[in-house]
């Protein structure tokens, strides 16, 4: 089982490494946009951070990850290709899927029915990864992907360990699931979109405060299931090819500690066959405090009980 | 000329009174998988369908993305639908890619329709054009025009026999769907909401575990004011005018806002909801 986890900086490729990861997922900056990209992220999130990386740096930490046994995956899991004159969107989103592969990355994550037949009728055949704004809610979808030529699935976030486990049974396609910060709305058909370019502090909206029937102020809509550690041995017994961790768009040494802690407990469970919570989540100090009160992601808890 | 669609996505859907002024009803529901084995299966609604069918009416079935839990029980009640006789030719509005895969290996003659689930959009966010006003003109152009109008997917979506899309509107992706539409789809608009997201949790089971689902609990919605944001560590007001909706609504797992007033003349059909019946005439498009 594979930690894939997010860079946004040569920096940060050898820190993720360093601290265990197994794949590395990153974008490309790209001259053809100000702010925006053709990855999930903007250039620029709105909290300044550069969520995706220049050419050198892009080469750089492929020869670092590559070195060290690490895959790469590239971001070009946009949804916004749309027909525009002479095809030059399309041609471009093409010729930025090019310029990742020439620099070494081992497989493409992409996100658009409409990308991922045009890249294969424009003979690029690297491996690819069906994001999760792909919506996989099912086996059906993970058949139609598959005769789309995908090779893994990126599950989204609210989908439980038992649904897992069923769609994992009915398919040979490698099977990608989210273990930390996730989203309270179905990320595909979301429309509050944020770190996608927005030169404003719009924050994570599913998670604002809201006066509810001109009464109370309550987070109404915060349903983001954030954390997975104790489900890492199932998860581990059931095969599961990837765990996939997000931030590109945060300060990088955050992601590294949870990059660390996932990692501890693969290794823990992998190699002594046991798995000490407390142990493990005792590695970040807030963790306990905001995590292990309903944030499960694959756990029988209140949040996963009010699942439809 | 537009015709009106009436949305039949709740167990107390008033069946007593007169439609004349609508051409189609479509029954189930676009985001709930609980609520759409739920209304499909009423009597009372079935009932009053087959009624409307008999008036030459339009039936039209809506389904919502398909949890993998749940992916044998719709694949029965597709079954069932099969043999029922208001439901024969019916367009069936997938907003699940799995389901419109399924349908058309089941029967590849099945008309159907995408969901406005299933369209993005960088200008269906609130802020939109504040997410692209940095780019130059053609990406601008580029990228609010909804993620439909693409010569790859559509004909993707044409081999499946999808021969319609619903969809939100904005001032700007108005072009973009009358685009789709000469590409020959048909284009249903929506004027009763603008959704702004699904989730897979409940909030009313959320807010009350011992809350059971008896498809009541969530007729109606909640309204919502926008109070504090909230950012990595913590909450603060709004420091700038971010063009939040407000007020947002609330309901089961749809969280939604008041449709743009854009005329919409244009397009092929408008749906709308039982608590407009009164307000839409065929003069407010």
């Amino acid at each position: 089982m594979k930690l894939k986890v997010p860079v946004n900086s040569y920096e940060a490729s050898v820190k993720q490494i360093e601290a265990g990861a197994d794949e590395i997922y990153m974008g490309l900056e790209d001259f053809h946009f100000n702010r925006m990209s053709y990855s999930a992220r903007a250039q620029i999130a709105s909290s300044g951070v550069h969520a995706n990386l220049t050419e050198a740096d892009f080469a750089k930490s492929v020869q670092f990850a590559h070195s060290k046994n690490v895959t790469v995956n590239f971001t070009a899991n946009c949804q916004h290709i749309t027909k525009s004159e002479g095809d030059f969107y399309r041609k471009n989103f093409l010729e930025y899927v090019r310029r990742g592969i020439s620099l070494g990355a081992d497989a493409v994550i992409v996100a658009d029915i409409g990308n991922l037949i045009a890249l294969r009728k424009n003979g690029i055949d690297t491996p690819v990864i069906a994001g999760s704004y792909l919506n996989c809610f099912n086996s059906e979808t993970v058949a139609l992907l598959k005769d789309l030529g995908v090779f893994r699935i990126c599950i989204p976030d609210q989908v439980t360990f038992n649904e897992i486990k069923s769609i994992k049974k009915n398919t040979c396609l490698e099977i990608e699931i989210f273990v930390g910060y996730g989203c309270s709305n179905l990320a595909g058909m979301c429309r509050f979109y944020h770190n996608s370019g927005e030169q404003i502090h719009v924050g994570v909206p599913c998670r604002a405060k809201f006066i509810r029937n001109n009464e109370e102020s309550v987070s109404i809509m915060d349903a983001c299931p954030d954390c997975a550690i104790c489900s890492i041995p199932k998860l581990y017994d059931l095969g599961i090819d990837s765990l996939k961790l997000i931030g590109r768009e945060m300060n990088i040494e955050e992601i590294v500690n949870i990059t660390k802690m996932y990692k501890s407990a693969i290794q823990q469970y992998a190699m002594e066959g046991r798995f000490d919570r407390k142990e493990i989540i005792s590695s970040i100090s807030w963790w306990e405090n905001e995590m292990c009160c309903e944030r499960c992601k694959y756990e029988d808890t209140c949040l996963l009980r009010s699942y439809i | 000329m537009t015709t009106y669609e009436m949305r039949i996505d709740r167990l107390n859907f008033n069946t007593d009174i007169n439609y004349d002024n609508i051409q189609a009803f479509s029954i189930g529901h676009e985001s709930c998988i609980l609520k759409f084995f739920k209304v499909i299966r009423n009597n009372e609604l079935l009932k009053f369908i087959d009624k409307e069918k008999n008036l030459g009416k339009q039936i039209r079935i809506i389904t919502p993305f398909i949890p993998e839990r749940h992916l044998a029980e719709i694949k029965d009640v597709l079954a069932e639908i099969n043999n029922i006789k208001c439901f024969h030719n019916s367009v069936i509005i997938v907003n699940d890619l799995g389901l419109m895969h399924y349908i058309h290996k089941m029967n590849e003659n099945r008309q159907l329709c995408l969901g406005r689930n299933l369209l993005a959009c960088f200008d269906y966010a609130p802020w939109g054009h504040r997410i692209y006003e940095s780019e130059d003109l053609h990406i601008q152009k580029a990228v609010s025009q909804v993620s439909l109008y693409d010569d790859e997917k559509m004909d993707f979506f044409k081999k499946y026999n999808v021969t319609e899309t619903e969809a939100d509107v904005t001032k700007r992706t108005v072009k973009s769907l009358k685009e789709i539409q000469k590409s020959g789809f048909r284009v249903n608009i929506y004027k009763s909401s603008f959704t702004y997201g699904l989730q897979r949790s409940c909030y009313i089971k959320r807010y009350n575990i011992d809350q059971g689902c008896s498809g009541m609990e969530c007729e109606y919605s909640e309204k919502l004011d926008l109070d504090e944001l909230w950012c990595g560590a913590e909450f603060y007001k709004e420091q700038e005018n971010i063009n939040f909706p407000s007020p947002l609504y609330i309901r089961g797992n749809q969280i939604y806002g008041r449709a743009h007033d854009i005329p919409c003349d244009w397009a092929d059909s408008i749906i709308i909801s039982p608590e407009q019946n009164n307000t839409y005439k065929g003069a407010d498009i």
